[in-house]
């Protein structure tokens, strides 16, 4: 089962990028949360997620930058400071091309980072790299 | 009438000096020739009280001569006179050996007081040709001298008459150069003098007109030695209640302990500045030592500058350059926020359009009509960002002119706009009476209190009945805080700024596009106010406060939180 975890507060987008990565034929299980604290709350398993069954560690984080409560960089910045989860790849995934959010961006860390292209084949295709790359020839660490 | 008998004047002055002397003297020879001549005439002695009568005239004629200019003449005949005289004396006397003779000593002290040199050298000459006559006369016995003249008398008087007239003409001299010497040093003195006065006269019209300025300068003694300029009135002192005067006399104790040690550091030669504020004003002193030719510090100069007007200028700079950093900078955040929030929906309608087109195609209608509705609140989101910028972007004009308004009033207008969704929730709406009247657009101001009840609605705890109120806290400083009450869901300690960023919202699934407190708070601050909100968290409800003027204030376009009160 490969397991994704999608941080995404444009519900429109959240189903556009579960549908295209969808279309694959692979065993893929999207947990899709829309803000920043929800994000934290699964990785740290807090809150509603504290059951570890629950809140499997995703093969690959999609990141929006733009977040109600946290903000995306914030979750970046926690995620990456934290001794457990930080060898996860996060892929931020955004419609910002502002120079200053690619720079904080690595600054903090990102392993890669996408903007959301306009135009419907762009973005199927997009997704469909990410998918191949990042979930099926990306090597996870062992935890 | 006195002017004829007093001696005349002459340009130079050692010439009425001379004058001076000549007519003393004219004057005790008439009077003792005259006397004289009376005591002959007494005696029955007819010749002498002839001869005295006769010089009488002599010196009556060198008299006149003086008073008519001739001063040279005068003398001249003078002292012709007493040669003539005194070779008189001798011839009917004892000749070269007579006493009388004694006289040409007396004649020659004179010369040489009144005589130029070579009148002088003519003189003596004249004299000592008249000894070798009357010496001549004695040795071919043509006197009644009972002596036998011989050539060595004459050598004797010369060599004693010489050496009379070369040490009295020395001496006559050497005084003429003193005299002239001193004279020299005097001018000199005084053209000094009048430099000097000159000098200081220009220092003090300098010090008197330096703009902005004040000019002290104190001794070792820290009296006032000088105290100038335009500024020293401003300061509630004045020249003459300085000048003159010690530094603790002249100014009250504690400020004069205060510049104390100043002075004393500029009188042991240190130079320096400080800008220290006086009153309502702020002075750049210039410290500065004045050093004597010798190297040692004389005087201490203070030159305080009112800067108060630059420094305000410099201030107001600083302050508009910071406010124009922070509307770059707010600008910035404005645009970025705008191009992320514009991009999204325009990515949902192109995504589902391909989805819409797939599932045509599969004939999948169910999905198509997902497809569509999804497309379709993209558009309707797009819409209401558009319509959200375009309302922001017009609080930076204010649409009517500000008036007068209480707030009462806009609380009424905002609550009619309301009363359907208020009704809808059930709300309890509180209001305090006869609240402040607030001077603004009133427009804007109704919206501030709709946007606010409107939240206040749309975030209430749905388990009970909405309860919210409007009411106004008196600041101790005069301007009203005004507050929006509400037991709704409460909000975050941390999320207390974030909310009034534009398109932010806390959750992302609620109605509206999150642009509603940043137009409250723009509305707010271009009115010259500011608004936060204190809420103890989730629960606990929250509560607006916002801060409005009562009267004009200066509002312009860039205005920020800075004037605010409180």
């Amino acid at each position: 089962m490969l397991r994704v975890l999608l941080v995404e507060d444009n519900d429109d987008h959240a189903e556009l990028i579960c549908r295209t990565l969808g279309e694959q034929r692979w065993a893929l299980q999207i947990v899709h949360v829309n803000d920043g604290e929800s994000a934290l709350d699964y990785l740290h398993r807090r809150g509603a997620w504290v059951d570890p069954d629950q809140s499997p560690r995703p093969h690959v984080i999609l990141l929006d930058l733009r977040l109600p409560r946290v903000d995306g960089l914030d979750v970046l910045t926690s995620i990456k400071q934290s001794a457990d989860l930080r060898r996860i790849p996060v892929v931020v995934l955004t419609t910002s091309s502002a120079e200053r959010d690619i720079i904080h961006a690595y600054d903090a860390h990102a392993n890669s980072y996408l903007v959301k292209p306009f135009g419907f084949e762009e973005f199927r295709n997009l997704m469909h790299d990410v998918g191949v790359y990042w979930l099926t020839r990306n090597t996870v660490s062992p935890t | 009438m006195r002017g004829i008998f007093q001696p005349p004047r002459f340009d130079d002055e050692e010439q009425t000096r001379i004058a001076r002397i000549q007519h003393l003297l004219l004057l005790l020879c008439l009077a003792i020739a005259l006397s004289a001549s009376v005591i002959n005439a007494l005696l029955g002695r007819s010749i002498p009280t002839i001869a005295l009568l006769a010089s009488s005239g002599v010196v009556c004629i060198a008299l006149i001569l003086l008073y008519t200019r001739r001063l040279h003449l005068s003398i001249i005949v003078l002292l012709s006179l007493f040669i003539a005289l005194t070779a008189s004396l001798q011839f009917i006397g004892r000749g070269a050996h007579d006493t009388v003779t004694s006289l040409y000593a007396t004649v020659i002290v004179i010369g040489s007081l009144l005589l130029n040199r070579r009148a002088f050298i003519a003189m003596v000459a004249v004299i000592l040709l008249v000894i070798a006559g009357i010496v001549t006369a004695e040795t071919y016995g043509w006197t009644r001298s009972p002596y036998d003249g011989e050539p060595g008398d004459w050598f004797d008087l010369a060599l004693i008459l010489g050496l009379t007239a070369f040490a009295s003409r020395l001496l006559s001299e050497s005084l003429q150069r003193s005299r002239a010497l001193a004279r020299k040093n005097a001018e000199a003195l005084e053209a000094q003098a009048a430099a000097l006065r000159a000098s200081e006269e220009r220092y003090r019209i300098l010090a008197a007109n330096l703009p902005d300025s004040a000019v002290l300068i104190l001794d070792h003694d820290l009296r006032f030695v000088l105290a100038d300029g335009p500024e020293l009135a401003a300061t509630g002192y004045s020249k003459e209640a300085l000048e003159g005067r010690l530094l603790y006399e002249a100014i009250p104790a504690s400020f004069a302990a205060q510049v104390e040690g100043n002075i004393r550091a500029v009188l042991s030669g240190k130079r320096f500045s400080a800008e220290i504020p006086y009153e309502d004003r702020i002075y750049y002193y210039h410290y500065v030592p004045l050093i004597d030719d010798s190297g040692r510090v004389k005087y201490a100069m203070i030159l305080a500058l009112n800067v108060t007007e630059r420094r305000r200028a410099q201030a107001e700079r600083e302050r508009l350059i910071a406010e124009l950093e922070q509307k770059n900078a707010e600008l910035e955040r404005f645009t970025y926020t705008v191009s992320h929030d514009l991009k999204s929906p325009l990515i949902t309608i192109q995504g589902f359009l391909g989805y819409l087109e797939r599932d045509l195609r599969a004939g999948n209608t169910e999905r198509m009509q997902n497809d569509i509705q999804r497309i379709d609140a993209a558009v309707r989101k797009m819409e209401r960002l558009l319509n959200d910028l375009l309302e922001l972007s017009r609080i930076g004009r204010l649409s009517a002119a500000p008036q007068h308004v209480p707030f009462n009033e806009i609380v009424q207008e905002a609550l009619e706009l309301l009363a359907g969704r208020i009704a809808e929730r059930q709300a309890r709406i509180s209001v305090a009476p006869d609240m402040p009247i607030v001077y603004g657009d009133r427009d804007r101001l109704v919206e501030i209190v709709q946007n606010l009840v409107d939240n206040a609605l749309k975030f209430c705890d749905n388990q009970r009945a909405p309860d919210i109120e409007i009411g106004v806290i008196k600041e101790s400083s005069g301007s009203p805080i005004f507050f929006v009450r509400d037991n709704g869901i409460g909000i975050d300690p941390k999320y207390h700024e974030q909310i009034f960023g534009l398109f932010n919202k806390l959750d992302p699934r609620s109605e509206g596009t999150g642009v509603g407190l940043t137009i409250v708070r723009r509305i707010i601050e271009v009115h010259g106010g500011r608004i936060w909100v204190e809420s103890a968290g989730a629960g606990a409800g929250a509560t607006f406060y916002f801060s409005l003027p009562v009267a004009p204030v200066l509002i312009p376009e860039m205005s920020n939180a800075q004037s605010a009160p409180g």
